[in-house]
């Protein structure tokens, strides 16, 4: 039975050197989990004929309708090799245990890959034939580089190159060729990168010391070569793929050459001579145009396998081929108008990819008892760790020793529904709910890929369809994605046997080297397969038994299924109240771990010289196998698996290491990941009741990916960050269906912005000429308060927005109940001597700020807003005290000119955003004799008020927004300065989308040795929205943008600006609003606010729609 | 003899009026719609783009012109400029669907911005978004009028949000300091204080020094008690008008 227990996968854990633990990577499209599928299918987990259709490991629902994977997933495969040994007839048999990690290859995903290859001992790098190398794919394969995996090479979908392009063999080798050497171009200048870097590194050795040796690396075993068997020809939608041992083996055969031989000259430049059968190279060809053996031997047949197939249907020549390749074929095959799945049989039989596959992987791919010892150094952080570390542990994890110390490295936390967790093992009912649950999930994933070929299907279908039926679409749907009907409970289809045991393939016996699945030992098991399999002897922890009921019209099942759905039911009542638990997604380097064992759990701060920080212990209650969805309980699982870890929520946020209690560790978990999350929203649910559930949701979310950063924004958004847009969706799928459970909306976040003024040369006069720019006079009650405000430097205003920290402190300290509530934020603080004498300093570098600012220790009353901003109040003759001196104020309604200011301030008159680089002076404060107050004649004056100081607060808030007025106001909006790595031929791409979203290009630099440009860019937050998919789209993905948030920057225009020359008028009209941007942004900030806007209803009267009622 | 033939006859459709009722007489002035409450704020200079015909009217839709000597004895001039203006800032005036629309907007944000400024979540001690008070509003059947001031409503809308705590909500405190000289002689005023003013930890309150210093949070409803009492006989100074952890975790 291809059914493997999983009582053999854990005798099969426990021997590091056969297992294999393997990712398979490539850009996206390349068939990445179709080619899992293909290998799924040779341990029987689904049916053969299923494979590179059904994506089993794409598990999500959004991820089958839109055909691509998001998260990646593991499976454990079993595979057993059988090699003939030198004069005996009994096979030796070696077994192998294959974890294999399907991971992602959308740019937006690439936390996962990151994820995945940390867990990896070896790489399965996809390339589509007829894409070639991708930018994901040169990102996966540098990936691979710097984590030092062992990559092996799958040109996938050779079929498109037969039936799309149309190329003859001869043009396909030529074009497979030139794919391998694409790829291994790749890999060249990663290797000449290194090659340099070392040659620096030697140079630098050389000065310090005369006898450094420059020790050239070879790079001849890292490239891939065909006869090396490192590359594999497979088109994993057709099931079929082999790479150029296999053939050598089955040629060796039918030439009678020798396999050694057959091997080196079966790709390349090699020929046949038709007349002496002798092979010859490319001197020997003599200007005759034969064709490569590679061409006339391999190629060809295929070519003709799918010419007779899918070009022209030709049956008799079909049995012949099936004849000569020994492939056994049912008249029902033969009859069956399915042509694809015709082809299937016989490619399959003939050069299974599950095989090719496997086999590659076992014979290139280092297990983990080899690969941990070369990779030592590369997981280590640096030397110091090493030195920190236990040496027996150091030991055990070079030599992956089971009985050694704990040591395992968690790259992710999975978040899973408590559904799909397997029951406590005790539970003897379980057998028929697992069975039940794994036929459910495979009919979910086929289900949801039918669906999404019926969404297909509609799109393409005449719109005026919409009259038929559903069945008769579904009919379609089926017919467009060749879906076999297994999915129907109502049609068992009474061959179903044959998909899975027609590999039984006859000429294996002559192969010294034969690939079998364990069903085939058994004859009678064809019989038993799928008729009456009793599912008492299974195993209830495995939900593989369950395997071949799923197809059986059987009542008891439908009551089952009637059963199981109450209980879904039940389970869906519970996932209301957040049943959720994270697994650990994690790698043994060393020792075993147990259920019930307590172990050490270091966070990613965690630095072995300070022990005792960022360590915590936790209790492992559950162990798991992974098997795609599913979840298989273990007891125990040794060194060099991958495994699920329960126990560690809370303990382990997203990556950590785990060490055995009490052993002096080392931190696993500096893995660098190449993103950083720039996509920013505001997250909110729809119903306001449950914000609770939503805080819940996100603090799971953050923890179960890798790559999103959630926080609360001072306006107290809920602010996500995800890699993309892509990425977030997927984010917000999961939180309104498993994290929050709650409908929940998502929009732009709101944007801080600051206003400013400065000294322009084109300001309109000032209001009072006789006081001068920038000075207003406020009459109240019988005071005369007179203020001045001017601008302060770019300097002075930096310094006081970077030391608000220590202004902060020295207030708390000089009035000691000013402030209680501040928390030291760890940075230090300069006291107050030092602070005054550096800002002394600040403004004595500028000529003008020294004039403005002279004798500022005295006037100093204050800063604003919140008392620590970068805005100055300064007062003459002590009217308002002084702020470090400490004298009282002269005038007795001080505290309201200082709350006016610093109301004034913390809303400025633009668009009540928070005042930046302001200094106001309070002039002086005159009381006025009663022959001055009747002499007033501004009718808005008021002699008698009720409550001074309160209207005080206000009249000195509007006095100072009036000075504010008088110099040429300016709106500051947020600036991200964006980091973006390119190459040069995509570099002008760059720059125009830079420039249209009002961005400045800082600098650009070439990066010394790689054909790579650094630009250094500030973009404007308002148009960063979407800056990242633009420059994806824009650049095919060759430029990727870092966003950091820094500071704010000036827009440089007045937005009160209209235009007053004659050209002015005559080029923007008489109001220019599309001109200015900073009177849009006010203007926008207004309307939010529900302030004024200076914006007509209807611009013109007239044109408004006319209407016969009033 | 008045011609009444069509091509003589001015049409007026898209009308919006504006009334004034002076000497028990009423004065119409005919304009287009969307555009009076422009014209009054002072958006739209031009009067043109506002009046559909530049006549004072008695009743627009009878097409009845007032007549000179009304307009002497009701507005003490017979110059239809003067008039039209005095109307135009002094008369009654029906809002259009849009204009309507647009107060609304902007009253409904202004009265959102000051509720999310004034309001905190007792919980993580921040601001809600104006967005959430929305929809928390919309979910208690709240809709503001545009004939109320924005500030009575946010008034109103917290009371009710506080009230019905469909999400954890309470007014932020006020942080202020109070000084009072020669506490000696006024203990009872002094305890009048403290009770308004709620301890907060690090608080420090002297009562043996002069003058009486007190630092502390009050509810934002007190604050005009507060300054009654205190008035002549000591100071408050606000330090915060809204406290808020403005810390953000990044």
């Amino acid at each position: 039975m291809p059914r493997v227990e999983s009582e053999t996968y854990k005798r099969l854990q426990n021997d590091p050197s056969c297992i294999r633990n393997i990712c398979i990577v490539a850009h996206v499209d390349h068939g990445k989990t179709s080619l899992s599928d293909s290998l799924l299918a040779s341990n029987g987990i689904i049916s053969q004929r299923l494979a590179g259709k059904i994506r089993f490991l794409d598990a999500r629902p959004d991820e089958q309708l839109r055909g691509i994977t998001m998260e990646s997933s593991a499976i454990s495969l079993y595979f057993r090799v059988l090699r003939k040994q030198e004069g005996s007839d009994e096979p030796l048999v070696s077994e192998h245990l294959v974890n294999l990690i399907d991971s992602p290859g959308h740019i937006d995903f690439s936390s996962e890959v990151s994820a995945a290859s940390r867990l990896c001992d070896g790489a399965v790098v996809l390339v589509d034939v007829v894409e070639g190398v991708c930018s994901q794919t040169v990102t996966v394969l540098r990936q691979c580089w710097t984590e030092k995996l062992k990559p092996i090479l799958v040109l996938n979908k050779i079929d498109r190159l037969i039936t799309e392009l149309q190329l003859t063999p001869q043009e396909a080798y030529i074009h497979l060729s030139k794919v391998i050497e694409q790829v291994n171009s790749v890999i060249g200048s990663f290797f000449a990168n290194e090659r340099q870097l070392d040659d620096l590194f030697w140079r630098e050795q050389l000065e310090k010391n005369e006898n450094a040796e420059y020790i050239e690396k070879d790079d001849s075993g890292i490239y891939f070569n065909p006869t090396d068997n490192n590359v594999i020809f497979a088109s994993a939608i057709d099931g079929w793929g082999f790479n150029i041992g296999q053939l050598a083996k089955f040629y060796e055969q039918k030439l009678g050459a020798k396999r050694e031989n057959l091997q080196k000259v079966l790709w390349g430049d090699f020929y046949m001579d038709p007349k002496t059968k002798k092979i010859i190279n490319n001197k020997g060809l003599k200007g005759r145009s034969l064709k490569p053996l590679f061409t006339s031997l391999i190629l060809e047949n295929i070519w003709k396998i799918y010419q007779n197939i899918i070009t022209s249907r030709d049956s008799e020549m079909v049995e012949k081929i099936a004849k000569t390749l020994n492939i056994k074929l049912l008249a029902r095959d033969l009859r069956s108008k399915d042509d694809k799945q015709l082809l299937r049989t016989i490619m399959g039989q003939w050069l299974p990819v599950s095989t090719a596959v496997l086999l590659t992987v076992i014979e290139k791919l280092p297990s983990p008892l080899e690969s941990q010892t070369d990779r030592l150094n590369t997981i280590l952080v640096s030397e110091s760790d090493t030195a920190a570390m236990d040496p027996r542990l150091l030991k055990a994890m070079k030599t992956c020793d089971k009985e050694g110390p704990v040591s395992a490295y968690v790259s992710k936390m999975l978040s899973i529904p408590r559904e799909e967790l397997p029951v406590e093992s005790k539970r003897i009912a379980s057998s028929d709910e697992l069975m039940e649950r794994s036929r459910k999930a495979r009919e979910e994933a086929l289900n949801a890929a039918k669906h999404a070929g019926m969404v297909e299907n509609m799109a393409m279908m005449d719109l005026n369809d919409n009259s038929k039926n559903t069945s008769d679409l579904y009919k379609r749907a089926k017919d467009t994605v060749m879906t076999p009907e297994v999915g129907e409970q109502t049609k068992p289809k009474p061959s179903r046997n044959n998909d899975v045991f027609c590999v039984v393939s006859e000429p294996s016996s002559a192969l010294d080297l034969e690939f079998e699945y364990e069903g085939e030992d058994d004859s009678d098991s064809q019989d038993n397969f799928g008729l009456d399999f009793v599912p008492t002897d299974i195993d209830p922890n495995d939900p593989l038994s369950s395997m071949f009921e799923y197809e059986e019209e059987d009542p008891l099942l439908e009551s089952i299924k009637q059963i199981s759905e109450d209980v879904n039911d039940e389970v869906d009542d519970i996932f209301d109240e957040k049943e959720e638990c994270l697994v650990a997604f994690a790698r043994i380097y060393s020792g075993t771990l147990r259920v019930g064992q307590e172990i050490s759990v270091l966070g990613p701060k965690y630095d072995p010289k300070c022990p005792e920080e960022h360590i915590e212990t936790a209790i492992i209650t559950h162990l798991y196998l992974f098997m795609g969805k599913e979840l298989v309980p273990l007891d125990v699982c040794p060194s060099g698996n991958i495994v699920g870890i329960r126990g560690l929520a809370g303990k382990v946020l997203k990556s950590g290491t785990l060490i055995e209690k009490g052993v002096q560790g080392v931190n696993l978990a500096g893995v660098n990941f190449h993103f950083t999350p720039i996509v920013r929203v505001a997250v909110e649910p729809a119903n306001p009741v449950e914000m609770s559930k939503l805080v819940r949701g996100l603090k799971l979310l953050d923890q179960a990916d890798p790559c999103v950063h959630t926080y609360v924004e001072n306006t107290g958004e809920h602010i996500l960050c995800t890699a993309g847009e892509l990425h977030l969706e997927r984010c917000l799928k999961d939180l309104t269906e498993r994290f929050a459970g709650i409908e929940i909306t998502h929009s732009e976040p709101a944007i801080p912005y600051r206003e400013t003024f400065l000294s322009a040369s084109d300001m309109n006069p000032p209001q009072n000429s006789q006081l001068g720019r920038g000075v207003h006079e406020l009459l109240l009650s019988q005071y005369k308060i007179t203020f001045r405000t001017f601008p302060l430097s770019g300097k002075v205003t930096d310094f006081l927005s970077q030391h608000q920290n220590s202004i902060k402190n020295i207030l708390k300290t000089s009035t000691s109940s000013m402030d209680p509530v501040i928390e030291s934020t760890g940075s230090s603080f300069l006291d107050k001597k030092s602070l005054l004498v550096a800002f002394e300093e600040v403004i004595n570098q500028e000529e003008k700020s020294r004039e403005l600012l002279s004798g500022f220790k005295v006037k100093l009353a204050g800063f604003g807003p919140s008392r620590v901003g970068c805005n100055i109040l300064l007062s003459q003759d002590n009217l308002l005290g002084s702020l470090f001196e400490g004298t009282p104020a002269a005038f007795e309604y001080s505290d309201s000119i200082k709350n006016g200011f610093q109301l004034a301030v913390s809303e400025g008159p633009l668009a009540n955003e928070p005042v930046q680089g302001m200094c106001v002076l309070v002039e002086s404060v005159h009381k006025m004799s009663q022959d001055e107050i009747e002499s007033i004649e501004d009718p808005r004056y008021q002699q008698h008020i009720v409550d001074l100081s309160g209207r005080l607060i206000t009249s000195t808030r509007d006095a100072i927004h009036e000075a504010f007025l008088d110099w040429s106001p300016r709106i500051m909006w947020a600036i991200y300065s964006c980091d973006i790595q390119t190459s040069v031929d995509v570099l002008g791409k760059v720059y125009a989308v830079i420039l249209q979203r009002h961005g400045k290009i800082i600098s650009e630099e070439m990066k010394e040795g790689t054909p790579f440009f650094q630009i250094e860019a500030h973009v404007p937050v308002v148009e960063a929205f979407g800056l990242s998919e633009d420059i994806r789209k824009r650049t095919s993905g060759a430029a990727q943008p870092q966003l950091v948030f820094s500071g704010f920057e000036c827009i440089d225009l007045d937005p009160f600006w209209v235009p007053t020359t004659e050209e002015e008028l005559e080029e923007l009209g008489d109001t220019a609003d599309r001109e200015n941007i900073a009177r849009k942004h006010m203007n926008a900030i207004r309307r939010r606010k529900g302030l004024f806007i200076e914006e007509k209803v209807v611009e013109n009267a007239e044109k408004q729609r006319t209407l016969k009622k009033n | 003899m008045p011609i009444n033939q069509p091509s003589g006859q001015i049409k007026l459709t898209n009308v919006s009026l504006v009334r004034l009722k002076k000497a028990r007489k009423r004065f119409e002035v005919a304009c287009y719609q969307n555009k009076v409450q422009d014209y009054r704020k002072g958006i739209e200079k031009d009067l043109d783009e506002v009046l559909q015909i530049h006549q004072v009217f008695m009743n627009v839709s009878k097409g009845l012109v007032a007549n000179k000597e009304d307009l002497q004895k009701c507005f003490g001039t017979t110059n239809v400029d003067d008039v039209i203006e005095e109307i135009m800032h002094k008369g009654e005036i029906q809002l259009s669907e849009k204009e309507r629309q647009l107060m609304l907007n902007k009253v409904n944000n202004e009265m959102l911005t000051i509720v999310s400024a004034k309001c905190i979540n007792p919980v993580s001690k921040k601001r809600y978004p104006p967005t959430m008070i929305h929809k928390a509003l919309q979910e208690l059947k709240f809709s503001p009028v545009i004939n109320k001031p924005a500030k009575l409503q946010a008034l109103e809308a917290i009371k009710l949000l506080v009230s019905k705590q469909i999400i954890p909500i309470v007014r932020a405190k006020m942080k202020v300091k109070v000084a009072i000289s020669e506490p000696s002689r006024q203990p009872e005023l002094i305890e009048k204080i403290s009770k308004l003013i709620a301890s907060s930890p690090g608080e420090s309150t002297k009562p043996e020094l002069d003058p009486w210093t007190c630092t502390g949070l009050i509810d934002p409803v007190n604050y005009r008690d507060l300054m009654t009492l205190c008035d002549k006989k000591g100071t408050v100074q606000v330090l915060d008008m809204a406290v808020i952890d403005n810390t953000t975790h990044n």
